[in-house]
């Protein structure tokens, strides 16, 4: 029954870490799993190598003046006040490249939020309505349009939206006026929590009742048009390992499209490692897929052979933290960590201290999360994503057979 | 109030004598005693903003359930947190609250209140500024602005919880008190209140003794201000002053208890008197360094702080009336009136139709636009992010200048990049809402608009450096700061890029990026700037030498614990772990962030206790520093060439004519390696 309780502390708790435990962590970039992200991910790649370079550059050649020109006896500066032929240069230079990026920022940027709003026909379309702090998710239905939501009754109304009486009252206009804000509060509660209109024929069908905070599904491999709106305050609707984000603000309508792609990017793939305690051979042979790089993994006492000698004592958790199976090992606060890309590789190394298997901990979903500050309880506001296959997906939510 | 002319006039120095105290140091019209005092109340400042940014940390490296092992020290058990655990909505708070007193209470005032004042007339050779009441006035505004701001932690909701961008409908919500049940009575007032069982008496809104003695003091000082530079001394006016003050104040914080009730009012009403106050001293500046240069000083002969602080007070003039119409608009939708049960808004300009709080519509809400706050507000704050970085521009070329012994290069192309910055700052204000569901096409122009920007503050760069090369660079505390600002200034500006590029935004937009890039301009850059600029100007403003060993210690800790600090951050950021959460572990893809975290809260501590070698040298070497000379550091401009160390009253005994531009370094007409502005040849 959702909402379950996503909290990870639960089998994760991390303790007192090494100072430079984090050296282990992934430094980079999340695994993409978007087709848009792709053009994303090689866009920050590229405006990094060249920062970089500029900043590598400007820092060598400070270092080499501030020594070349330091101070001694007897030495005077040259008097010069500039060189326009040089200001041109810095000036010019930057200018083109900095150009260059923004063209190419643009083009990405069009395709991804501007040429996307239109997605195809086939495009699977899923309405998400923000609220503290908890996400809607309403899906369309088999005819794959919406009804209008966020219509909530108002003093004046003479009936309410669904038709019905609630409270012996006929509509909002029958109750007594120092009431009637709290018997609205009290109908959009209990009956209306989305301000549906029932009038709509293209909301007939949707899938709207259960719609607050459960889990997302998307199909595999399809364009996925989301509409995004907010009940109360700004949200931002956003799941990283995507590169999705979107502000839903309360009296408009966003549109933002992901498509799901690549390897092991199907929610049952992640799934099937979940909370299963492997050997060390088995996890090496997962992590060769580069889909099952965000890999947390735990070891504990049971997890060492008998006459370890050189295995510390107390072993709290180790993490194959996030994206490029680097693998964190802490003990009692204090910890150190090895890492498995493959010069280092920390398996065999984890075998040499004496592990023979681990525990792998991997959620099966992505994590949806609020990137914009909308209350105090800003900070648990997650929803969970699963991508499942395009025929699953037309079952469950379409009707087609 | 008019514009004292006085280029041609020499100075009679009796007046300085026979100025009372209380005028001369306390409700001074003095342009140094201003700077000095906003330099002081800003250091002061720091200090709040500084612990609440530890308090930050703490939570950030011990959230949740590791809390139990780490509760919050001191504050965990005063204000009765169970288990020392931070409630998440006093984490917003502080988090709100370190943000808004850092930039608009301590970096703000520091560049432009402490040092545009101090070094304004000193450097254009004037006596003072062209309205010196009006400086004096626009610093004792700043004190009812700071008291009701302050306030806000006394109310029983706390203060705002929004974020300093306080973005609306969430900023038109009413604070509840969620850890109210936890908290104390708020401070010794109350208790005093509680003793003489005055309290429910007097307290007929929720504010409490200690704020409204707070708010109180403040009106009390500006009005006393007034008085005093209004009434001759005599029996009749202090009787007169007395009841103004205490008059005029006691009504005036009546008015502020109804106009702010809860942590998000106050800071709305807060903000509109500081934005108002800024607005009048730019108008003061531009006057000022218009009408009362010197003979001979022409514009381009103006060193670049001073051209930095003439641009930045354009920034002012034109952008913080636009902030604080949009803060009116924010306070009146804030406020409600009860009719029955039923709670009604007085406007909607942020609200739209059926806007729904908690399952309440809200009645009279309708057709508002929230997006139309956050356009007003970065029209405003993105050109404040150059207020907040121009000056120590300037002031760090000033620097860079002097202890390379070389002119600085391309002055002009400097003065050319800080106009554009100024320019195009105003063009720029939409890349903070690329993602905030405005139209994609506007991101087109504003990114194309951001990445211009990004030009002329390389010219700037490669200007430091050339001014560099083929020096005879000494390597003062002040040099070692501002070399220090150039490189932390790069990285702040090339990971800026990032944002200007709509795509890639989409991913680091509100992430720990943006908090790394935004410490490395604001920390890295002004903050280090103005630290510079206080070891350069501190034998000036007051007469002492700092000690050097203090300053190199304070500046190596300080260097090294900032990059430890906000370096990660940029790492968190790429691994997407937004901004303004209380809490990383019950997210999965956040939580082995954990040790990062940890790692970056040491560090931070340790930057924080660096700051104690700042403050012992401070304040030690204005009692125990050597006697400055006048013209320490050899330097050409005229606060250091014909002032004594530190000016007195009417700063020069005959003003000064300048003959050439500020940059005369190792210039081939002198032996000596400076040939001062004011020097005839």
């Amino acid at each position: 029954m959702f909402p379950p309780s996503i909290n990870f502390s639960h089998y994760y708790t991390p303790t007192d870490s090494h100072p430079w435990a984090f050296l282990a962590m992934s430094w980079w970039l999340p695994q993409n799993h978007s087709a848009t992200g792709v053009e994303i991910d090689r866009l920050f790649l590229v405006i990094f190598v060249i920062c970089a370079i500029v900043m590598l550059l400007v820092f060598l050649l400070m270092g080499i003046f501030l020594w070349r020109y330091r101070h001694r006896e007897n030495q005077r500066a040259t008097y010069t006040h500039g060189n326009t032929r040089m200001e041109m240069a810095w000036t010019i230079t930057p200018a083109v490249i900095l150009l260059g990026l923004a063209v190419w920022s643009t083009k990405v940027w069009d395709r991804y939020r501007i040429a996307d709003a239109e997605p195809p026909a086939d495009a699977a379309k899923i309405l998400v309505i923000g609220q503290q702090f908890k996400w809607n998710i309403v899906y369309p239905g088999p005819d794959g349009k919406f009804g209008r939501y966020l219509v909530f009754p108002k003093d004046s109304d003479a009936k309410w939206p669904d038709g019905s009486k609630f409270m012996n009252y006929t509509g909002p206009r029958d109750v007594p006026a120092e009431q009637v804000q709290s018997v609205i509060g009290q109908y959009i509660d209990q009956v209306d929590p989305l301000g549906k209109d029932f009038d709509d024929p293209d909301g007939k069908d949707d899938d709207w009742k259960s719609s607050l905070g459960r889990a997302m599904d998307v199909p595999f491999g399809r364009p996925v048009q989301i509409l995004l709106t907010s009940k109360d305050v700004i949200h931002s609707f956003s799941i990283p390992e995507f590169r999705v984000k979107l502000d839903a603000l309360p009296g408009m309508m966003g549109t933002i499209s992901l498509t799901p792609v690549g390897d092991g990017t199907l929610s049952s793939d992640r799934a099937k490692l979940n909370r299963q305690r492997h050997s060390l051979d088995e996890i090496a042979e997962m992590l060769k897929n580069p889909a099952n790089a965000d890999v947390l993994i735990a070891i504990d006492e049971s997890d060492k052979s008998e006459g370890a000698e050189s295995t510390p004592a107390g072993w709290r958790f180790a993490t194959t933290d996030s994206h490029h199976h680097k693998v964190t090992i802490m003990r009692d606060g204090m910890g150190f960590f090895v890492s498995d890309d493959p010069k280092r590789d920390t398996i065999s190394r984890l075998k040499a201290i004496g592990v023979k298997s681990a525990m792998v901990y991997r959620p099966g979903y992505y994590d949806i999360v609020c990137q914009q500050l909308c209350g105090q309880g800003h900070y648990t506001m997650q929803g969970e994503m699963y991508v499942i296959s395009d025929q699953e997906y037309a079952e469950k939510y379409e009707g087609k057979k | 109030m008019t514009a004292v002319d006085s280029r041609f006039v020499e100075f009679e120095g009796e007046h300085a004598e026979s100025t009372p105290f209380v005028r001369k140091y306390l409700f001074s019209t003095d342009h140094k005693i201003i700077g000095i005092q906003f330099l002081i109340s800003s250091l002061l400042f720091m200090i709040i903003g500084g612990s609440l940014a530890m308090l930050v940390r703490w939570q950030l490296a011990w959230p949740d359930a590791m809390a139990a092992l780490h509760p919050v020290p001191l504050l965990g058990k005063w204000l009765n947190w169970p288990g020392g655990v931070m409630p998440s909505d006093f984490y917003m708070m502080i988090v709100t609250m370190h943000a808004t007193v850092m930039i608009f209470f301590v970096v703000i005032p520091l560049l432009v209140g402490a040092f545009g004042n101090y070094l304004i007339p000193l450097a254009i050779g004037a006596r003072d500024m062209a309205f010196p009441f009006l400086n004096g006035l626009v610093f004792w505004i700043g004190m009812p602005a700071a008291a009701i701001m302050l306030s806000g932690f006394f109310l029983p909701a706390g203060a705002a919880q929004t974020g300093w961008t306080s973005y609306p409908p969430l900023s038109a919500i009413h604070q509840a008190a969620h850890w109210l049940p936890y908290i104390v009575p708020v401070g010794f007032a109350d208790r005093l209140a509680d003793l003489l069982r005055v309290h429910n008496a007097l307290l007929a809104s929720p504010w409490g003794l200690t704020p409204l003695l707070m708010v109180f003091v403040g009106f009390a000082l500006v009005l006393g201000f007034v008085c005093v530079n209004s009434f001759r001394l005599g029996i009749a006016s202090i009787i007169a002053s007395v009841v103004i003050i205490f008059g005029g104040a006691f009504l005036l914080t009546q008015g502020v208890q109804y106009v702010a009730y809860d942590g998000q009012s106050c800071w709305f009403l807060s903000l509109i008197i500081l934005g108002t106050a800024s607005t009048l001293a730019a108008v003061n500046y531009l006057t000022t360094i218009i009408t009362l240069r010197c003979p001979g000083m022409d514009l381009f002969r103006m060193p670049l702080t001073l051209w930095t602080l003439f641009v930045t007070s354009m920034l002012v003039l034109l952008a913080t009336p636009v902030l604080a119409a949009d803060l009116l608009m924010n306070l009146l939708d804030h406020q409600a009136i009860l009719l029955g049960n039923s709670a009604y808004r007085l406007t909607s300009f942020f609200e739209p139709s059926y806007w729904v709080n908690s399952n309440v519509p809200q009645a009279n809400s309708g057709g508002g636009y929230a997006l139309l706050h956050q356009h007003l507000f970065w029209f405003y704050s993105h050109p404040a992010v150059y207020i907040m970085i121009l000056p120590a521009m300037g002031m760090v070329s000033d620097i860079i200048s002097c202890f390379s012994r070389k002119p600085i290069f391309g002055y002009r192309p400097m003065v050319y990049a800080t106009c554009a910055i100024a320019f195009l700052g105003f063009t720029v204000w939409a890349h903070h809402m690329f993602q905030s569901g405005m139209n994609p096409t506007l991101g087109t122009a504003f990114s194309l608009a951001t990445f211009l920007i990004a030009v002329p503050s390389a010219i700037k760069t490669f200007n430091w450096l050339a001014t560099l090369h083929r020096g005879n660079i000494h390597f003062a505390v002040p040099m070692c700061f501002a070399l220090a600002f150039v490189c932390m200034f790069v990285i702040g500006g090339l990971s800026g890029i990032f944002m200007a590029s709509t795509p890639v935004d989409a991913y680091v937009h509100d992430t720990y990026f943006v908090i790394a890039h935004i410490h490395y301009v604001l920390f890295g850059a002004s903050m280090f700037g103005i630290f510079a600029a206080i070891y350069f100007w501190y034998p000036k403003m007051f007469g002492r030498m700092m000690s050097n060993w203090l300053g190199y210690v304070h500046f190596i800790l300080t260097f090294v614990f900032f990059n430890l600090t906000f370096f990660p951050m940029h790492i968190l950021g790429m691994e997407g772990m937004p901004r303004r959460y209380a809490g990383y572990l019950n997210i999965s893809l956040f939580a082995g962030l954990q040790p990062m975290n940890q790692f970056i809260t040491m560090m931070a501590f340790s930057l924080g206790v660096s700051q104690i070698f700042f403050v012992i040298n401070f304040l030690g070497s204005w009692i125990w520093g050597k006697k400055a000379p006048a013209n320490p550091w050899l330097s050409n401009t005229l606060e250091w060439t014909d002032a004594s160390s530190p000016p007195p009253h009417g700063n020069f005994a005959r003003i000064p004519i300048v003959y050439r531009g500020a940059y005369e370094y190792s210039s081939p007409l002198v032996a000596e390696d400076y040939l001062p502005q004011s020097r005839k040849l």
